[in-house]
């Protein structure tokens, strides 16, 4: 009897389920609209977006600076030793105490091979990894892509980003300068900047995220890497 | 392109409507059917049966809401697909019933999809009836079969809502179906 009641019950259920297909067309076009309402909605707030900007600018002209700077200590050949130290200090304190990875990709600003999409040009099954970011000043649908050209490159980068355990320090959430994602080629997409869950995986799209960890010196070397070659 | 626009290619018999419709709609309607069927070759075939569908209702049909039109469809091929895998997986009975539902007269059919459409109505009536956050999370659930996680973040709000709403949301569905004499 319970038996028959439950394959009842499990009919029932399948028929409510069938039934849900033919609701209101505008309930299900409203509910696809509030995936990307809400995801511009969480996009950062202007004033916050414009201070990660001004942050990505000073980050860009210490480098540009550092290096000008290096270079007359050479063609002077003089003995500027203490100062260009000093400089590369600078550099390497950013590097330690902010964000590795969004120096890494911020020094990429004009370099890099990376190609810029929108978010409809991105083919999430395309079956290759890759890093996909977005400056903080960049448009509302403007990402950079880059492919991971090394061989067992899911492996890697998946690798890398298991080391990933650092907790973010509530001063710093939401500061980053980028917002950065990997897509593994067959759908999924992960942040470097969220732990590894189910929940945290994406499908075939961008989403946007509260970071929750540190992206590894590991990861970061990758990225470099693939930025460089 | 806007969905108007694309909806009049396939009233010109244009073959760029499903190349337009694929750039427009391809992912959301693959997420749709891995959602149901799980396995991305299923959900590839199953795209493609909707985009032939499409392109076989059209004309006749003029969607004002393309995406939502072809989410039904690509939902229904998909559970299509799924209940004949699992009923031949499962073998035995299951396999037994699934191929005397072809003896099945027609009739049964008909009178099913009535009965599903009354059904339909009455959803439609107590999804108004809610608040739209309420509404979108369980046509997300539901209609969209999205995770819980999924829902979570492209609300905003924590995994937590999400399952109270939706236990609340189905209770509030329960007693409404009773109130409206729908018999399930």
């Amino acid at each position: 009897m319970r038996k028959a009641d439950r394959e009842r019950k499990i009919s029932s259920a399948e028929r409510l389920f069938d039934a849900i297909g033919m609701i209101d067309d505008r309930l299900i076009a409203e509910a696809a609209e509030c995936h990307s309402q809400n995801l511009t909605q969480k996009k950062i707030p202007f004033m916050r977006r414009y201070a990660v900007s001004l942050t990505a600018l000073l980050l860009v002209f210490m480098m540009v600076g550092g290096f000008a700077i290096a270079n007359l200590s050479t063609v002077l050949d003089s003995d500027s030793n203490s100062l260009d130290e000093g400089i590369r200090d600078d550099i390497g304190e950013i590097g330690q105490n902010g964000n590795t990875l969004d120096f890494v990709l911020s020094s990429a600003v004009q370099k890099s091979d990376a190609t810029t999409v929108s978010l409809e040009e991105i083919d999430f099954f395309d079956g290759e990894v890759s890093i996909i970011w977005s400056y903080a000043g960049d448009g509302e649908n403007e990402y950079r892509k880059l492919t991971f050209e090394a061989q067992n490159a899911e492996s890697k980068v998946k690798n890398c980003m298991s080391k990933s355990v650092e907790q973010i320090p509530a001063e710093s959430e939401d500061s980053n300068i980028c917002r950065v994602w990997v897509s593994y080629g067959n759908g999924e997409v992960v942040s470097p900047y969220l732990k590894e869950s189910a929940g945290n995986i994406g499908y075939a799209t961008l989403f946007e995220y509260s970071p929750e960890v540190v992206p590894s010196d590991s990861f970061c070397d990758l990225v470099s890497n693939a930025l460089n070659n | 392109m806007e969905d108007y626009q694309i909806v009049d290619l396939y009233w010109d018999r244009s073959e760029r409507a499903i190349s337009e419709t694929d750039t427009k709609y391809g992912r959301m309607l693959t997420g749709i059917s891995l959602g149901l069927v799980k396995i991305k070759e299923d959900a590839e075939e199953c795209l493609s049966d909707t985009y032939l569908a499409a392109w076989n209702s059209m004309p006749d049909e003029r969607p004002i809401y393309l995406g939502a039109f072809l989410s039904k469809i690509i939902r229904r091929i998909s559970i299509d697909k799924y209940r004949a895998a699992h009923s031949e997986k499962r073998g035995g009975k299951d396999a037994l019933v699934a191929e005397l539902t072809e003896c099945i007269p027609s009739a049964t059919d008909v009178q099913k999809e009535y009965d599903n459409k009354l059904l339909a109505e009455a959803l439609n009536r107590f999804l108004y009836s809610l608040d739209e956050e309420k509404r979108n999370i369980f046509v997300r659930r539901y209609f969209y079969s999205d995770a819980i996680d999924d829902i979570a973040n492209r609300m905003n709000v924590s995994v937590g809502k999400v399952k109270t709403v939706l236990f609340r949301t189905r209770n509030a569905l329960r007693e409404f179906l009773l109130e409206e004499g729908v018999e399930l």
